[in-house]
């Protein structure tokens, strides 16, 4: 099976065993290339699913958990994402683990451990927000550093097939005017954190390609991240409130 | 002595932070967070060093006592070992 997307404004020519990935990506599915476009051709074998298998049993282990043996065209699509990623530094995309959501055009990323809470924050931001919050990606968005004339950085978030259980996503960019790494706390507290101490979260919290350059490409882009968005520490309980003071804590 | 992975060390604001790169990162997912003196030490450790090769190669850099370099180098070989790295 065979498709073009686009995908954080990259094309995207995936080649699929299963069609699974060819689904889930059908949002950004593009009918045609543009003329003289050369996608990025992302393919996969039975061998690199056997292997996502291994890398996901290792994770669970790691983890303190007990291995699933998931099927093989969910396997794939955790392949064609690895690629992709793996090719995107170079063209300076990275990938982040994180909920995002956008406020009157402005886009907000809680990361945290699996299971603190980042996508039960972020519905709270959808019933203080309604139809003002977009929801941009629940669980692995893509960011990209673009440098402007001006010589400063401007970081912009993208939606992406990946989005999680809920699959809440939309295909759209914005800039990212925030990261919360959220912890979860009796009461809501938010302050500001500087980029080095936000740094080790943010790393842990990023896919790093395993080649070289690819590594060194993805850090590099996730320190001007750092460098160019307001970071916070959220600590915060599951009531409506803790959306209020972590909103207005970040403007 | 030689840090057990290949380590990746970014600045931010006057920190150093190190990463496990490529398939190292499965076998260390943390991070060794250092002072720029601490990275000047470290950097070295990339390759089999001894620790008096160690002192002497930091003399070179730094203009402190050689008793000055050789408690800092013992202090960053601590950290790293309790890391788990070294």
């Amino acid at each position: 099976m065979k498709g073009y997307y686009k995908i954080a404004d990259e094309l995207f020519e995936i080649h699929s065993i299963y069609d699974e990935v060819q689904t889930m990506c059908h949002d950004y599915a593009c009918a045609e290339l543009p003329e003289g476009v050369s996608p990025i051709v992302v393919a996969t074998t039975l061998e690199e699913i056997r292997e996502e298998q291994k890398l996901s049993d290792e994770e669970m282990i790691y983890e303190g958990l007990e291995p699933i043996a998931f099927p093989d065209s969910y396997l794939e699509t955790l392949v064609v994402y690895r690629k992709m990623c793996s090719v995107l530094p170079h063209r300076g995309v990275i990938l982040m683990h994180g909920s995002v959501i956008a406020v009157d055009g402005e886009a907000y990323m809680f990361t945290a451990c699996s299971g603190t809470g980042k996508s039960t924050h972020v519905r709270l931001w959808r019933q203080l927000f309604g139809e003002r919050a977009v929801m941009v990606n629940d669980d692995k968005p893509l960011v990209r550093v673009r440098a402007t004339e001006d010589g400063h950085k401007e970081i912009i978030i993208y939606g992406t097939p990946w989005d999680g259980k809920h699959h809440l996503s939309t295909n759209m960019s914005a800039p990212l005017k925030a990261i919360c790494i959220l912890e979860r706390g009796a009461e809501n507290e938010i302050h500001r954190v500087g980029a080095a101490e936000a740094f080790p979260m943010l790393i842990q919290q990023s896919f790093r390609p395993d080649d070289r350059e690819g590594f060194i490409r993805a850090i590099d882009l996730l320190g001007d991240v750092a460098e160019n968005v307001g970071l916070y520490d959220l600590h915060c309980n599951m009531n409506p409130e803790a959306a209020r003071v972590s909103y207005e804590g970040m403007q | 002595m030689k840090l057990k992975y290949q380590i990746y060390f970014k600045e931010l604001a006057g920190k150093w932070t190190g990463v496990a790169m490529g398939p190292d990162a499965r076998k260390y997912n943390n991070v060794i967070i250092l002072n720029e003196s601490g990275y000047d030490i470290a950097k070295h450790l990339q390759e089999e060093i001894s620790r008096e090769e160690l002192i002497d190669r930091v003399a070179q850099e730094y203009e402190d006592s050689r008793e000055v370099i050789a408690a800092q180098v013992d202090a960053v070989i601590a950290k790293l070992q309790d890391e788990g790295i070294l």
